[in-house]
């Protein structure tokens, strides 16, 4: 039995990142898994780097004393797209972790992240050709980006695991 | 870039090292561009764009944008502003790729403004700088022009002429290479020139142009005053359907409008002068095809000006069996200024024309259609559905007999004297009218307003 207080989530490589559970209240996904299967010692998340991982559970730790109410839909009308100036790194990051982040966010099932993200993808396709589009979210480019990256946001420790 | 002769099927191949986005994930983020204006038009770019990116994209954003969003939108029917040249060439550049794509984009746009000034650039202009007068002046914006003209069908053209006369030789000769290029573009069903107001001398250049559009063209608006040589040109445009025109010259005018016999819809706008003088020798040079006539001068209008007004289109009237619509007048001072619409033109209007849709009185001295419909002069105006009495002045008997006698009637608006008035309202209530808003009536069958019906009847 894992300890309910923390949840270890592991990538694919198998780098594992032990967080708070209450970081992640807003994903969807961990949320159910915790409810089905907490008693597992950790989560797999597969397709999603240990890079990537990093910054998703960063952003999860920003939020995490966030008292307004989780989206229940990403895309909800009735909830426009305010900017916050705590997430200002993740609107600044290059357009193939941008992609990897969406993706991740997807994934993750954390609508914040995913309007985000996906706000953040649209502005930067606006007014570009269908050329500079590909060429800004090139999917040839990430495996060796993922890499590079890695090292420069790092604070990942041995096990991967954050700093409190 | 895609080569010419790949078609979308092998351009837009899902890579297998792609990290895919689910759709509904892109189609939250194709949702943030803005389609909800016409206005908007970087939106419907962006959209384009994306659809364009590769197979996973085109499937989510293809279905996002619709013909009306690419035909409605409004960069190109606009004043020109400083981002004219830019939308310019990124629309023709997605055009561009979507055609050698093979992608099934809707080829219609609405309008295209062509501002001959503004692309062969000011004289004054001598630096590469983008100002108001030296917008679209660079070879590239004149490629992307007409690259957008080649790719689409232009449901109008808007051509803002500029004035020849004392250019340089070599900006006359950039003029007429542009207007030699334009040519095989011209070939345009609705045109709209913005022409100077002042004399100008012959253009064999732009009388050219009008030649081309001679077998196609069916509408026409004109502003201002063309020179000779394109006046000839537009008056050999005998196809020509409907026409609207704007503080004209009178004889050009009549001049042009002897050409088109065939005219079925004539808007003639005078805000500023005396309409007379253009309408004076409408008597003779209108066919007798015209279905709709539309007239505004000056707000306040004479009784020896209306009164001439009046004659002619009394005349017209008389011999226009088909005509439907009629409006003339609109004076903003009812009580001082006379209607061009007076007894005798309705008089005739009831004797002649038994296909009229719309009757609209409008306000002005000169017309209380009196005697107009008594038990030897009833009109017979079957197809009637509409009755617009603005005019205070109308007597309530006729309004009477118009809602008794007019089977296909399905919409009253009155001015308060007429309303009022018990024998009106015994008629409304006895053909099934219910009161709508204000002072308008209508019956029950009737699902929309006529008005909106005739008015896109008649633009259609």
């Amino acid at each position: 039995m894992s300890d309910p207080a923390n949840i270890t989530l592991v990538t694919m490589d198998g780098t594992t990142f032990t967080v708070p559970s209450a970081y992640l209240h807003r994903s969807k996904l961990v949320q159910d898994w915790l409810r089905s299967e907490g008693d597992k010692q950790a989560m797999e998340v597969k397709h999603v780097t240990p890079f990537v991982l990093q910054g998703v559970l960063n952003f999860c730790e920003i939020h995490a004393e966030d008292t307004s109410e989780p989206l229940a839909d990403p895309a909800d009308p009735t909830k426009p797209f305010e900017a916050d100036p705590r997430d200002d790194a993740f609107r600044g990051m290059p357009d193939d972790q941008l992609l990897q982040f969406t993706m991740a966010a997807d994934i993750l099932q954390i609508p914040e992240l995913v309007r985000l993200t996906a706000q953040e993808m649209a502005s930067r396709i606006d007014g570009k050709s269908p050329d500079q589009i590909r060429a800004m979210f090139n999917p040839d480019d990430l495996a060796e980006e993922d890499v590079d990256s890695d090292n420069e946001m790092g604070e990942v420790g041995e096990e991967g695991a954050i700093s409190k | 870039m895609p080569k010419i002769g790949t078609d979308l099927q092998t351009i837009l191949e899902p890579n297998p090292s792609c990290p895919r986005l689910p759709p509904e994930i892109l189609y939250h983020i194709f949702s943030y561009f803005d389609l909800s204006s016409p206005e908007n038009t970087d939106g419907v770019f962006d959209l384009m764009a994306a659809s364009m990116v590769c197979r996973e994209w085109c499937e989510v954003a293809r279905p996002m944008i619709t013909d009306e969003h690419i035909e409605e939108s409004q960069f190109m029917d606009e004043e020109i502003d400083d981002k004219f040249p830019e939308n310019l060439q990124r629309f023709a550049s997605l055009l561009s790729t979507s055609k050698i794509l093979g992608m099934n984009y809707c080829t219609k746009v609405n309008i295209v403004i062509i501002a001959i000034n503004e692309f062969l650039g000011s004289p004054q202009c001598v630096d590469d700088a983008r100002t108001l007068t030296n917008l679209p002046t660079k070879p590239e914006d004149h490629d992307a022009l007409f690259t957008i003209l080649a790719l689409t069908t232009p449901t109008q053209l808007i051509v803002q002429i500029d004035k020849p006369a004392g250019y340089a030789p070599d900006r006359l000769h950039a003029r007429e290479q542009f207007l030699s290029r334009l040519a095989p573009h011209f070939g345009v069903h609705a045109l709209t020139l913005h022409l100077p107001r002042d004399e100008q001398p012959p253009d064999p250049q732009f009388a050219s142009l009008v030649h081309v559009a001679r077998a196609s063209l069916s509408k026409v608006t004109l502003l201002g005053r063309p020179d000779p040589m394109t006046r000839d040109a537009l008056s050999l445009c005998v196809d020509v359907r409907t026409a609207s025109i704007f503080n004209g010259h009178a004889p050009t005018t009549d001049s042009i409008l002897k050409g088109w016999r065939a005219l079925r819809s004539i808007n003639l706008l005078w805000p500023a002068g005396r309409v007379v003088e253009t309408v004076s020798g409408m008597g003779d040079t209108l066919g007798d095809a015209l279905e709709d006539i539309y007239v505004i001068g000056s707000p306040i209008m004479e009784e020896a000006e209306a009164a001439e007004v009046a004659g002619v289109l009394e005349a017209v009237v008389s011999r226009c069996a088909r005509l439907e619509r009629l409006y003339a007048g609109a004076s903003e001072f009812p009580t001082m200024s006379f209607n061009y619409i007076n007894d005798g033109v309705l008089r005739a209007m009831a004797r002649n024309c038994k296909e009229i849709r719309l009757l609209d009185l409008a306000p002005g001295l000169g017309l209380t259609a009196a005697g107009i419909w008594d038990d030897e002069t009833a009109p017979q105006w079957p197809k009637l559905r509409c009755l617009n009495v603005w005019n205070e002045q109308v007597v309530p008997e006729f309004v009477e007999r118009v809602v008794l006698g007019c089977g296909a009637l399905e919409e009253v608006y009155m001015v308060t004297e007429v309303s009022e008035d018990p024998g009106v309202m015994r008629a409304i209530e006895q053909r099934g009218f219910e009161w709508v808003c204000d002072r308008l009536w209508r019956r029950p069958a009737s699902d929309s307003s006529v008005v909106e019906r005739e008015e896109a009847r008649i633009a259609t």
